[in-house]
């Protein structure tokens, strides 16, 4: 068996899985089972939220180690998905090292919805939650405009904003000073229907869920990151609409003087 | 509740598709959080407890979640993440906001301690079904279990 290449390998799934945002013990999990179709003395395999440590080593062989940062991380459920399931095939011996590792290169190439799917999806999920929390038809259309304006931002706002909380920051200012203008209409639109209906697809559910999920394992490390991430993400949408609807409360006051 | 329940499933399946879930599980999942949303709703109606319902749904939307993945031996993240949404407090967080922007101390700690409550909800709600589910995979491993 060529351990190098089953090292790199399980290497790859593992940094795939974890730049995807799967939980921690998926990680380990993963690679363990991959390392050890080597039936090798000692299978370690560490891995972090940012980092994945993992070293091969056998009496036999010369011990094989490596460390992978991970740097940006996308949540993308079907990498997990696809990279659990090349994960199976190895270990069931149905699929040679080198057809996995060709398809887990591939694996970053492969888009499935592509951005015209994406604006619709989030445009469809703000009318949606708007619905789910009660609102009428006027309050969803409403909503509808901010799922195009979280659309629009998020599109300029890769060259503009630099991290992912000023852009979360910015979307949730526009949605709740539309929501809040909205209100000056004479269709009764009630604007915290409108407002959290529209920050729900921002709401950092992966690392909430996450967070539980690693912690239970006793994954501590990772567990508090994800719920220090998930924190942030709240923050930067609390602070959005906090100011939002401030500055449409401030020009409210000023106009009236006039 | 049936257009809450309709707009739950748009809802979820939308947010599913926003973080790549694949295709082919889209409805599933926008049935988890449609079904878990209108027992949320369920328990809510009677009870008037936002902690309790939330604490409902989410059992049954992990079990649904942990049901499915071991039927199209898939990660139950496919499932859970998406289903759980519905969920998450966001009402909370902006309600606190706005009690923040009222200058209203009695009701930003009100708001506050029930959105920790409901998150606290949710992960007691996925604990516990983790729990439930490891324990049945140790005893089917364990030849004899006591």
């Amino acid at each position: 068996m060529n351990y190098k290449l089953l090292f790199k390998t399980a290497m790859l799934a593992g940094e795939i899985m974890a730049q995807s945002g799967a939980e921690t013990f998926r990680v380990e999990d993963t690679m363990n089972r991959i390392l050890s179709t080597s039936h090798l003395q000692s299978v370690e395999v560490y891995a972090t939220t940012t980092g994945i440590v993992a070293s091969l080593s056998d009496p036999l062989i010369e011990t094989i180690s490596g460390v992978a940062r991970i740097s940006n991380r996308a949540n993308n459920l079907s990498r997990i998905h696809d990279v659990n399931q090349i994960s199976r095939n190895i270990c069931d011996g149905r699929m040679t090292l080198e057809d996995a590792n060709e398809q887990l290169l591939s694996i970053r190439d492969h888009k499935i919805y592509s951005k015209r799917t994406l604006a619709i999806a989030t445009v469809v999920s703000t009318i949606g939650f708007a619905g789910l929390f009660g609102g009428t038809i006027a309050d969803c259309i409403i909503a509808a405009i901010n799922g195009l304006i979280i659309v629009l931002i998020s599109r300029f706002s890769v060259n503009l904003v630099g991290s992912a909380f000023m852009g979360d920051a910015a979307k949730c200012f526009a949605i709740a000073f539309v929501a809040m203008l909205s209100t000056l209409t004479p269709f009764q639109i009630n604007k915290d229907i409108v407002i959290i209906g529209s920050i729900m697809p921002l709401v950092p559910g992966i690392p909430i869920t996450n967070a539980i999920r690693d912690t239970l394992q006793g994954d501590y490390n990772s567990g508090t990151a994800r719920a220090v991430e998930a924190f942030v993400i709240s923050l930067g949408i609390a602070m959005g609409v906090g100011a939002g609807i401030g500055l449409f409360n401030i020009i409210g006051r000023m106009s009236s003087l006039w | 509740m049936v257009i809450q329940g309709i707009s739950a499933f748009f809802g979820t399946a939308g947010f599913a598709i926003l973080f790549y879930l694949p295709k082919k599980y889209l409805i599933h999942a926008g049935a988890t959080g449609s079904l878990g949303w209108v027992i949320y709703l369920l328990v809510l109606q009677p009870n008037n407890d936002k902690v309790l319902a939330n604490f409902a749904a989410t059992l049954f939307v992990a079990l649904t979640a942990h049901i499915l993945a071991r039927v199209y031996k898939t990660p139950v993240t496919m499932f859970l993440i998406p289903g759980v949404i519905p969920l998450v407090p966001g009402a909370g967080m902006y309600h606190i906001v706005q009690s923040i922007i009222d200058n209203s101390v009695e009701k930003t700690s009100y708001y506050f301690y029930q959105t920790l409550q409901m998150a606290g909800s949710i992960a007691l709600g996925i604990f516990i079904m983790d729990t439930v589910f490891r324990i049945a995979k140790r005893s089917k491993n364990k030849k004899n279990p006591f």
